[in-house]
């Protein structure tokens, strides 16, 4: 039966050196394998791609669409700049497949987490009604059912009141949006 | 070959204070596993102790009285069995039944943080499973220092939460419970479950690394020794759930500190939210607990069998199954607080686990057929393992089924399940790795006859505790609480009595463990006939794992052919002796 | 990679830092190691993304009980402008730090520190506007988290105190990411200044490059959801 000593080890590592013909050898592999030096040009342009792709999620952030079609809108081109960064910044294109699997293995995780999480969340109005889901601002007052779900809304709400009732100012906060897609 | 790396990695260094050193700033892996070990340990026997107190408190219900006082009011008083110290916090005093609550979740808090999960990968995996692969350390040994010491730190939150006043919220840390509680010092708990979460990634990031990368020449994924693929398992969770665990906690955080209201319906949040990130950690955070206790039982069983595993690939790959499966059925926790349409899904979901989870038994069940079993007491273990588990494994699919959870909900039941898993699974398969590799990493031999006697009055206790907490739980005992019905307090005490008979077999245990450190006869390379690389390097093992790089000519369970050395073949239930080989455990 | 000696036989000069690496001596080659250390990083990314991963469901998890309440709180407290050239500074600052992998792969020391200046002066502008126009606003007006939002009668709905925790939480966690990463870089322009980078080797500076990655694609996608959608 072989054992350790009769095959000659690949490398003596016993001092932390090498043989120099086993150097030279993966000395080529190393440089074949481990450095991918990216092209300047392509680097650039998905860089450039992902400056449009800002572009473009604000300019449908502006459109006029339906809640779920803004959302859904942000998450594809996020999803698709993300995939970019990844795959090029990240240099999974050229990678080893292993750490294209850990980042599977995370999406997948990922993805359960809010997807089975959201399964309860929104099964949840088949038996309690929720908030109407298109809510308009604009001094609309909520509805009774709104109020069970928020009994915040009520507490500051009479927090208001009081302040106002005392005289005390109430600061009116324009944010620094406040453009209406409407 | 220099001198150092001859040396037993317990060796003491010329000076008491060198040595010291060599162990506070070691990054050697066997190193660090042991100051692992003493202190999950330390965290066992506190758990104890906070066990110990939960089950005094409940030897009879606690008496409401009329007590009168001085001015001649007369007021009922809730007094505690056992857990009464009457002390009194911010002008209050403390009713019993908040100390009851302290005591079940200081033991559910260390026992899971810094205990369970800790246990088999950072302390036995830490030592053996770099030494399995034939390499010299783990691929980031600072980061497996800084683990430890990130495990410390994360420990001595926990400790000062207990010196502040303890928490009471159970170790699951249910919101709104946990954001509005009046009492102790549930934020430094929290902090510390957070922080200790970062020393179990480190540790499972770190083993992801070193079997991909520094598995010895000639080590193919299919020769490595089934522990390993239970911890690699393990890490994979360790490494994708703990974030959301860590996230969790520092909302937790947030919500106590700055009233951000997400988790809290009162600000209009959403505490049902709460329990599922909650969960979508700590049920696969179930199996990093329980699937190094595989690895374990597969170990012990192909070694004092001395027989090939049956289905090698099967329970390697069912490890990885069970690991993936583990992140869709986290919402079994909350049949009682999800909607139904969520309840459905993980109830079909949770089903799916039992599959890889029996192939395992099956296999491992089906090794002992025709096998030339030596009962020592890591063999003894073994066996006890799969009996408790099965049980505990068992009694999943009734709380897994929607109509009987309804009613098995938040009784004894759940706890007698999850400590038959728990504690006959993952603790039991941990004493029996415990002595198994005891003479490999201590190089001492322990006393054999005291360890088995220990063992089986373990075993025999444990069932005593929790096997009548079945009952309790399907009679209507709910957990968690101080107080119970009157009729219930005969199983309430046999349980009691199982527990403190458990406590003399774990001191026997610990004695027989110490009596082996100071006396116990040297240990030889190979005491059991094992056939995976710990078993060929030193007892203990020198500095650097081996002398020279093994390279792998046969698997870990290659016992039809292979026959280790100073073991008697006539043990080995061959096939063929024309075909046997020796291995030779010596390399010079 | 290893070498026998720090000397180059056929240069006549002591080796540079990077040139003369040698590997851990539990691994097999340097090969190994950086590939180890690169996988590490990406578990590392793994629980990152993972932990980022409960302020999405959160987000999600009220983003689907309120749509129409947080469309509008999203345009009504945060401006969309400030997001958005954060946003490219960001990604400036991604694209900045792969010309600075490059340059260490092409051993051009002074490229490297060029552009991992101009990494970290973008994480410092990406700091500045977020505390400056963003956070001492909202902390002045009260448009604070959960139970301390003050409550001023004109509101687009009964959750924008939701809106803003969720909000607040994973900006302030993913500029805590920033600082963190400025840190990183400076440590990575003394090793590029020391001459631990070239070709040879590079790994601390290549997974410093992929956590900065990692913190822009968190803001890839925290910038729409938060401030758009
Ligand atoms: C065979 C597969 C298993 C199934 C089908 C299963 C199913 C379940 C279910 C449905 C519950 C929730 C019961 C309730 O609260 O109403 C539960 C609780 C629990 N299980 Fe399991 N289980 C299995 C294996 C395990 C294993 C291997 C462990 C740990 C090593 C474990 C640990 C626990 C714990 C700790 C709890 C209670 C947690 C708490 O509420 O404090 N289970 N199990
Ligand atoms: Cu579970």
């Amino acid at each position: 039966m072989a054992h350790a000593h009769d095959h000659k080890p690949k490398l003596d590592l016993d001092d932390g050196r090498f043989d120099p013909h086993e150097t030279l050898a993966s000395d080529e592999a190393h440089a074949g394998h481990h450095v991918h030096v990216a092209s300047f040009g392509l680097m650039f342009w998905v860089f450039a791609i992902l400056l449009v792709l800002t572009a473009l999620t604000v300019w449908t952030s502006r459109l006029p669409m339906s809640h779920t079609a803004h959302l859904v809108m942000a998450i594809v081109i996020a999803t698709v700049k993300a995939l970019l960064v990844a795959a090029f910044f990240m240099h999974l294109w050229w990678d080893k497949a292993l750490n294209t699997i850990v980042v599977s293995a995370t999406l997948f995780a990922a993805v359960l987490f809010v997807g089975l999480t959201l399964l309860d969340v929104n099964s949840r109005a088949l038996v309690t009604p929720m908030e109407k889901p298109e809510r308009i601002a604009g001094g609309v007052q909520p509805t009774n059912a709104e109020l069970t779900t928020s009994g915040a809304f009520e507490l500051s709400r009479r927090a208001a009141e009081e302040k106002k009732a005392k005289g005390l100012p109430i600061d009116h906060d324009t944010g620094h949006g406040g453009d209406k897609p409407h | 070959m220099s001198g150092h790396h001859d040396v037993s990695y317990l060796a003491p260094k010329d000076t008491l204070w060198k040595t010291i050193w060599s162990w506070v700033y070691t990054v050697d892996h066997k190193k660090i596993g042991v100051m692992y070990l003493s202190a999950i340990l330390l965290a066992f026997f506190l758990g104890g102790v906070a066990a110990m107190a939960v089950r005094l408190e409940l030897w009879a219900p606690t008496q409401t009285v009329l007590e009168r006082a001085n001015d001649g009011t007369v007021t009922p008083v809730t007094r505690g069995v056992f857990l009464d110290p009457g002390i009194k916090e911010n002008g209050k005093e403390v009713p019993p039944n908040v100390w009851y609550n302290r005591a079940f979740t200081l033991h559910g808090a260390i026992m899971v943080f810094l205990f369970i999960i800790p246990s088999i990968p950072a302390a036995l995996g830490n030592i053996f499973l770099p030494i399995m692969l034939g390499a010299k350390d783990v691929a980031f040994p600072r980061l497996n220092l800084f683990s430890w010491y990130v495990y410390v730190f994360g420990g001595l939150f926990a400790i000062y939460s207990i010196l502040a006043g303890g928490v009471e919220t159970g170790w699951t840390f249910y919101t709104p419970y946990s954001t509005t509680t009046e009492w102790g010092a549930t934020t430094a708990m929290v902090l510390a479950a957070f922080i200790l979460g970062f020393s179990s990634i480190f540790t499972g990031m770190n083993f992801i690394v070193t079997v991909h990368k520094l598995r010895a020449p000639g080590m193919g994924w299919f020769d490595m020794p089934l522990f390993v693929w239970a911890v690699y398992a393990t890490a994979i969770i360790q490494v994708l759930a703990t974030p959301v665990l860590g996230i969790t906690l520092l909302m937790l955080v947030f919500e106590r500190l700055f009233k951000i209201g997400i988790f809290d319906p009162a600000l209009g949040g959403d505490a049902v939210l709460f329990q599922h990130f909650f969960w979508f950690y700590s049920h696969p955070a179930v199996y990093i607990m329980i699937l190094p206790g595989f690895g374990i039982a597969s170990e012990l069983i192909a070694v004092h069998c001395r027989k090939r595993l049956f289905g090698y690939k099967a329970i390697a790959f069912s490890s990885i199954a069970i690991a993936a499966i583990s992140f869709l059925v986290w919402g079994h926790h909350m049949f009682l607080s999800e909607t139904a349409a969520a309840n459905i899904v993980f109830s079909g979901l949770t089903f799916l686990v039992a599959i890889p989870t029996a192939i395992k038994v099956f296999n491992w069940l089906a090794t002992f057929y025709k096998a030339s079993i030596s009962w020592n007491t890591p063999m003894l273990y073994a066996a006890f393992f799969i009996f408790c588990f099965t049980i505990g494994g068992l009694t999943g699919p009734p709380l897994a089924t929607l109509a009987t959870d309804i009613h098995l909900h938040d009784t004894y039941f759940v706890v007698a399940h999850f400590h038959y898993v728990m504690m006959g699974g993952t603790v039991l398969a941990f004493m029996g790795g415990l002595h198994h590799w005891w003479p490999k990493f201590t190089g001492r031999m322990y006393n054999e006859f005291w360890a088995r006697v220990a063992s089986v009055i373990v075993f025999i206790a444990f069932n005593i505790t929790f096997f009548v907490q079945f009952f309790l739980g399907t009679q209507g005992m709910p957990r968690r609480y101080a107080t119970y019905d009157e009729h219930f307090q005969l199983l309430h005490q046999i349980s009691t009595a199982g527990a403190l008979l458990l406590l003399v077999g774990f001191l026997i245990h610990a004695a027989v463990f110490a009596q082996s450190l100071v006396a116990g006869a040297k240990a030889p390379k190979n005491p059991w006939g094992g056939l995976s690389l710990e078993w060929e390097t030193e007892s203990p093992p020198v500095e650097h794992n081996f002398h020279r790089e093994p390279v792998v000519t046969h698997g870990p369970y290659d016992y039809d052919t292979v026959v280790p050395a100073h073991v008697d073949p006539r043990d080995y239930p061959l096939p063929d002796p024309a075909e046997v080989r020796r291995v030779h455990g010596d390399h010079h | 990679m290893s070498s026998i000696t720090t000397k180059d036989l056929t240069a006549d000069r002591d080796l540079l830092p990077w040139e003369a690496y040698v590997p851990g001596h539990h691994w097999r080659n340097a090969e190994d190691e950086a590939e180890g250390a690169k996988l590490g990083m990406w578990l590392f990314l793994s629980t990152e993304v993972l932990l980022f991963m409960g302020f999405f469901t959160a987000y999600a998890a009220f983003r689907m009980k309120f749509p129409g309440n947080w469309y509008e709180a999203a345009h009504y407290y945060l401006d969309w402008q400030i997001g958005a050239i954060n946003t490219c500074v960001l990604l400036l600052s991604s694209w900045t730090v792969v010309m600075a992998v490059r340059a260490a792969q092409l051993a051009k020391r002074r490229q490297i520190l060029v552009y991992l200046a101009i990494t970290n002066l973008c994480a410092l502008f990406f700091l500045a506007t977020k505390l400056i126009l963003e956070y001492w606003p909202k902390i002045q007006k009260g448009k604070l988290p959960g139970a301390n939002f003050a409550y001023t009668g004109e509101v687009q709905g009964a959750h924008d105190h939701i809106f803003l925790s969720v909000y607040w939480i994973s900006t302030a966690t993913h500029g805590f990411h920033v600082l963190v990463g400025v840190f990183l870089i400076s440590w990575c322009m003394i090793k590029a200044a020391k001459n631990h980078y070239g070709p040879k080797h590079y790994t601390s500076l290549e997974n410093v490059a992929l956590y900065w990655h990692l913190v822009d694609v968190i803001w890839i996608f925290l910038f729409p959801l938060l401030y758009l959608a």
